[in-house]
């Protein structure tokens, strides 16, 4: 049981609270700005991209929704997106665990090379691999797309198991030894549901990374192997119809859910 | 006549079978660098059914024994015999032998059901039989009734008998323990003594216990082992370590004592004259071992086998006692005895326990003569 600490300070008094307050929905509503512009554009009736909308409709929604376009779309991304999570956070793991329990030179310098993906800007990256896949006849399709992605979402996932397992008592694997457990079943039975929250957390910001990435994907994407934000960038160009904002919408709903069901994931795996 | 020899020799085979140690250390020596050595061509066993400590200061290599025997570590030489097999190699996963941690080492993640259930559930036992078992331990570690608990829920005490259910509940034919109660306040600590000593007489099983806390080692043991610098200085009995010890160390470490340095000056061969340094005093001490005139001497005393008076003793017993001046350095309290610091031939610091009722009447930088029987001293050659 936690105690609360209480203590006088300016923001006790009613002035300060009113203040407090007013500069909180300041914040708050910065923060929310694009959601609000983006989200009632969604359901707009108007024929063309304008704020505020001239009436609410649901036709757009539908349109994106029955456009073999934007489901296509939808659906690469949904893959790419899953199946670069898979890879990453498969590896990643992997490599947190090398790097936090290894005992051998460089290992820092490793962990620093691991991370790479983060410091080197988007656009080298994605020119890089532009070069390489075109060589080797990745680019427009899925396999290319996934192993981008996975590179770019593997740090994520690197970093945030690797703070788990600088917390993890690993006693706990020589309990699991003595009581018969073997590497594999030790690891499966004790380990992972342990370093769970990390995982699942790295998962989830790997998969969103896929998911909302634009420059590689627009490198990658040929003509015809197109994510959802490489449609929506490349149709806010010709087309200003509320239908970007109705698959922006889409796009929200999705990342919403994801974190959702992460939490409840990570929450389970707590008790 | 064949078969009556095949029954012969297979009844002496069991027989040796049964007088075999279950565990055995033959010349085991450990280093982690290649330079020091944790262990030190180390020669043991433990036979069934035995409480046996590994007692001694931190670092003298006892938990790294431990953990040779657990398969954590693996011996740089020798050979571990566990019922007969050689188990270098083994994976700890293979040796099925009971550890109980230091600090528990229980699965946060899971119930206090699901952590005794654990050595089961990787072995196969059917859900049934798995029940009833994790059932009988609670019982026996009279844990019941907690089995849903969350290992966050329980106290350090609960968490100690899980892990020692845990421990036990696969019924190895050995269980290690690591100081386990080494993190808990001494009277949870006393309790819990008492408990692993039960349990132990109830499921008749072996234990190999490391601890560096002497009284609790000389409280459960049968036999024990005292380390010092990775090697063993004695193997013996409670009794026969806190009364007879073999080196000064084994003195010192067990029990309180008293150690006064001199020289023998004269003597036959178990019982020496040997003159305290600082002072003219002489004093007989039993010695063992190979000695000559002239050698330095250690003589160690407990301070209970003292007894003190301000006065010289009026029919002195020179063949039976030993007598010597000493001063009175501080005098303590210590609610069920007075403790009297002194010194004796400008040795420092040498304790005289006194029970309550019988306080001297001497205040400090008095004198004080101090007798005690010669067979109750221990003389060790200084090397």
């Amino acid at each position: 049981m936690k105690r609360r600490v209480s203590s006088y300070s300016f923001f006790s008094s009613s002035f300060g609270r009113l203040l407090l307050g007013l500069y909180s929905s300041l914040v708050l509503a910065y923060l929310l700005l694009p959601l609000m512009v983006i989200i009632p554009m969604g359901f707009s009736s108007g024929k063309y991209l304008t704020f505020p909308p001239p009436g609410f409709s649901v036709q757009y929604v539908q349109e994106v929704v029955h456009s073999p376009q934007w489901t296509s779309a939808i659906w690469n991304s949904i893959t790419v997106g899953v199946a670069a999570t898979v890879l990453s956070t498969l590896f990643g793991t992997m490599a947190a665990i090398g790097l936090v329990w290894g005992r051998f030179r460089g290992r820092l310098l490793l962990f620093g090379f691991f991370l790479l993906p983060l410091l080197v800007p988007v656009v080298v990256s994605a020119t890089g691999l532009y070069l390489l896949f075109a060589k080797l006849g990745l680019l427009g399709t899925f396999l290319g797309m996934v192993l981008a992605h996975a590179m770019l979402g593997a740090p994520f996932v690197v970093m945030v198991v690797s703070a788990t397992l600088t917390g993890y008592d690993r006693r706990l694997i020589n309990a699991a030894f003595s009581l018969g457990a073997h590497p594999w079943g030790a690891f499966r039975t004790v380990t992972l549901p342990i370093i769970a929250p990390g995982v699942v957390s790295g998962a989830l910001l790997s998969f969103m990374t896929s998911f909302d990435e634009v420059v590689v994907a627009l490198f990658l994407s040929g003509s015809d192997y197109r994510t959802v934000p490489v449609l929506m960038f490349q149709g806010i160009r010709f087309e200003l119809d509320p239908s970007i904002a109705a698959v922006g919408t889409l796009l929200l709903a999705v990342s919403l859910l994801a974190m959702i069901t992460a939490e409840l994931l990570r929450r389970r795996a707590r008790r | 006549m064949l078969a009556f020899q095949t029954i012969w020799i297979s009844e002496n085979f069991e027989k040796q079978l049964k007088d075999q140690a279950l565990v055995q250390f033959r010349g085991i020596s450990k280093s982690f660098d290649g330079a020091a050595y944790a262990v030190r061509d180390l020669n043991l066993s433990v036979e069934r059914g035995e409480f046996f400590t590994l007692l001694g200061p931190s670092g003298s290599g006892k938990t790294t024994t431990l953990m040779l025997l657990a398969g954590f570590e693996s011996p740089t030489t020798g050979e571990i015999f566990l019922d007969g097999k050689n188990i270098v190699g083994v994976p700890p996963y293979h040796r099925n032998i009971g550890v109980v941690f230091q600090h528990y080492a229980l699965f946060p993640h899971l119930s206090v059901f699901e952590n005794i259930a654990y050595p089961l559930r990787m072995r196969g036992v059917p859900r049934g039989e798995l029940s009833s078992r994790v059932g009988k331990i609670l019982e026996v570690v009279e844990l019941d009734g907690l089995e849903s608990r969350a290992t966050s829920e329980i106290s350090g005490g609960q968490a100690q008998r899980v892990a020692l259910a845990r421990a036990l509940v696969f019924e190895p034919p050995v269980v290690l323990m690591d100081e386990p109660l080494g993190a808990l306040d001494k009277r949870l600590r006393e309790t819990l003594q008492e408990e692993i000593r039960r349990v132990h007489r109830e499921l008749s099983t072996t234990v190999i216990y490391v601890t560096h806390d002497q009284s609790e080692a000389l409280f459960l043991s049968d036999r024990i082992a005292l380390f010092r610098e990775g090697v063993v200085e004695q193997i013996d009995s409670p009794n026969g370590l806190y009364c007879s010890p073999k080196t000064s160390f084994a003195a010192g470490f067990i029990g309180e004592n008293n150690s006064l340095e001199g020289k023998i000056v004269s003597g036959s061969n178990q019982v020496v004259q040997i003159k305290i340094h600082g002072s003219d005093q002489i004093v007989h001490v039993p010695i063992c071992g190979a000695h000559r005139h002239g050698a330095e001497v250690t003589l160690c005393i407990r301070p209970e086998y003292i007894t003190a008076s301000p006065s010289q003793s009026e029919s002195p017993q020179a063949h039976r006692e030993n007598e010597v001046r000493g001063y009175v350095q501080s005098v303590t309290f210590h609610g069920d005895h007075w403790r009297y610091c002194t010194v004796i031939s400008q040795q420092e610091n040498q304790r005289i326990t006194v029970p309550l009722r019988e306080k001297l009447s001497v205040k400090e930088g008095e004198m004080l003569f101090l007798r005690w029987e010669i067979s109750s001293g221990d003389g060790f050659v200084v090397d």
